[in-house]
């Protein structure tokens, strides 16, 4: 988030600051009706990106607790490998990401469009 | 100005007088034009409103198009500068220059933007009313020429003259090559303006002020100007890139290479922020070729991902419908939507799903908030920046496996070094496991990939 947000408010031009602050709108002011809304396209991208990734995280649970304890972090990206890679339930295996990529596809959709819902500031 | 010209009130009149003034060879180029990539589009914005005429509706869209008024602009604009009652340098000309002239009466008219114009008036103070006010153009939005404003922020004292002063930054009409600060130097004697200057230049603020917007950076971290003004909503939305293509058909309008009524069409509704706005129709020609450059440059990385990623999702797709030997010996039969029904009815697969989404939305949410707090962070001015900057980068740069280790590590019941710091800080009096328990060992891997992801 950090790198690409920078970068997004790089991109502001340093008057339209200068002009809210002309305008005697303050510090909190000037982030929610300015710097926000210039962001949004910045955090729709990484948000729905991130989003995805969270969806489909497997590496870093896996290594940290391996779906335990309880499975209390059996994520689906886990149960897929699981079936398929240790029970050797392909075709449920399959059946579980298919379901897991219309989750991520909805996730982003719903995203993108919480996002965009306002089309002008 | 001759005093047997009265103050012009409307396009013709400027056009008239400057017709005069430039026969008569007091000037050579009457109207100062400052029609400069990046305020071209502007005063076209600043024409329509003193005309009465509203840009933008209340969502953004150009509604002008089709008004006669903006295609006499237009025409005007032509008409001034191919007669040559402008300046021909006038899309290069720096500010500065512009500014000298005018003092030095070698140029007539400068048209300043009515937001400028509003700054100064609302900025009045117990001088204003020795100020020539050049009468409106159109409505009842004033306009001045440039030597009276400048001549306003020395009669004006404290905060009405800062308020002066900022208004000029606000529109940058000092802009970045112009170095207005050598003006002050060949204005010296004489004028009225030029006084008026030397006399704000005297006021030490002032002199600071001056030479940190337009000189070298002498003074750093000076004066923060108290101003309260209005900034009407329709001037907000010029972006860069909007107002320099904008700009681009404005100029060859002017210089005749494209109709009035060809110039302007209004635009599709677009939804992205900061795109609002309208299109010209001389651009598509580019805009196509643009388009087919870009589906040239794409095509390696679309065929990467239909071998990659399209031609096993398919494959996948077709695995779920069939009972698949787990040793692989063979395709397998199909069996319709067997699978699907095994999975959608397990308890464990929508455990897995809440799991899933408690561990997404946390995820999201936590790195969200941690990023944009470093953004907001980093975009502000302080020592050792670069270096902060450098080391955010660290986690991005370590793979989810080895992230995932690390605070497997760090979290360690036994001897993790997370443990060993709240033991420190009294907050916990002895060790916890905290991958052994179900909640904290799904709020630490929440954690563990916010911290990964937030610098991204």
């Amino acid at each position: 988030m950090t790198l690409l947000l920078l970068a997004g408010l790089q991109t502001m031009p340093p008057d339209l600051h200068s002009a809210a602050s002309v305008d005697g709108a303050g510090v909190f002011r000037r982030f929610w009706h300015m710097t926000l809304p210039w962001l949004r396209p910045v955090l729709a991208v990484v948000t729905v990106l991130n989003i995805i990734y969270g969806l489909m995280q497997f590496d870093l649970v896996f290594t940290m607790t391996q779906g335990g304890p309880a499975d209390a972090t059996t994520l689906t990206s886990i149960l897929i490998y699981r079936q398929m890679f240790v029970f050797g339930n392909l075709g449920v295996g399959s059946a579980i990401s298919t379901v897991l990529a219309m989750m991520a596809l909805i996730g982003g959709l719903l995203a993108v469009r919480l996002i965009y819902r306002e089309t002008e500031v | 100005m001759p005093a047997s010209l009265e103050p012009p009130q409307t396009l013709q009149d400027y056009y008239d007088q400057s017709k005069k003034l430039k026969s008569a060879g007091i000037v050579d180029a009457p109207f100062l034009g400052f029609w400069g990539k990046d305020v071209l589009e502007h005063y076209l914005i600043t024409y329509l409103l003193l005309s009465g005429i509203t840009p933008f509706d209340d969502k953004g869209e150009p509604v002008f198009a089709d008004d006669p008024p903006p295609r006499t602009l237009m025409a005007w604009w032509q008409t001034m500068y191919q007669e040559g009652l402008v300046q021909q340098s006038a899309f290069t000309d720096d500010p500065g220059k512009l500014i000298s002239q005018m003092v030095n009466a070698q140029g007539a008219f400068w048209i300043v933007d009515h937001y400028v114009m509003k700054n100064i008036v609302e900025a009045a103070g117990p001088a204003s009313a020795e100020v020539k006010m050049v009468a409106p153009v159109g409505g009842d939005l004033k306009t001045l020429q440039f030597g009276e404003v400048i001549q306003m922020g020395g009669a004006l004292e404290g905060e009405a003259q800062d308020a002066a002063w900022n208004a000029h930054e606000v529109l940058r009409l000092e802009g970045r090559g112009g170095r207005v600060h050598d003006v002050p130097v060949s204005l010296g004697e004489g004028r009225q303006p030029a006084r008026a200057v030397s006399r704000c230049l005297r006021r030490p603020g002032s002199a600071g002020r001056l030479r940190r917007l337009h000189g070298p950076p002498a003074h750093r971290g000076g004066v923060r100007l108290p101003v309260r003004t209005t900034c009407p909503p329709a001037l907000r939305r010029g972006t860069p890139a909007f107002g320099t293509t904008a700009a681009e058909v404005l100029q060859k309008l002017i210089l005749g290479q494209v109709e009035p009524k060809d110039a302007v069409t209004p635009a599709r509704r677009r939804r992205r922020v900061g795109q609002a706005g309208w299109r010209f129709v001389t651009l598509s020609v580019r805009e196509r070729a643009n388009r087919r450059f870009g589906r040239a440059l794409t095509a390696p990385a679309v065929v990467l991902v239909v071998v990659l990623i399209a031609i096993p999702a398919v494959l996948m797709l077709d695995q779920s419908l069939r009972r698949v030997p787990a040793n692989g010996a063979s395709w397998g039969d199909f069996i319709g939507f067997d699978n699907y029904q095994v999975v959608l009815t397990s308890p464990v697969m929508w455990r897995s799903v809440l799991v899933t989404v408690i561990f997404a939305v946390g995820f999201v949410a936590l790195a969200t908030l941690v990023g944009l707090l470093a953004a907001l962070l980093l975009n502000e001015r302080f020592a050792g920046r670069w270096f902060v900057r450098a080391i955010l980068v660290i986690p991005w740069a370590c793979p989810w496996l080895i992230a995932g280790i690390l605070w497997k590590w760090f979290i360690d019941g036994d001897l993790g070094g997370l443990n060993a710091l709240l033991m420190l800080l009294g907050i916990i009096h002895e060790y916890i496991d905290f991958l052994a328990n179900p909640t904290l060992a799904l709020i630490m891997t929440i954690v563990a990939a916010a911290w990964r992801q937030a610098s991204w």
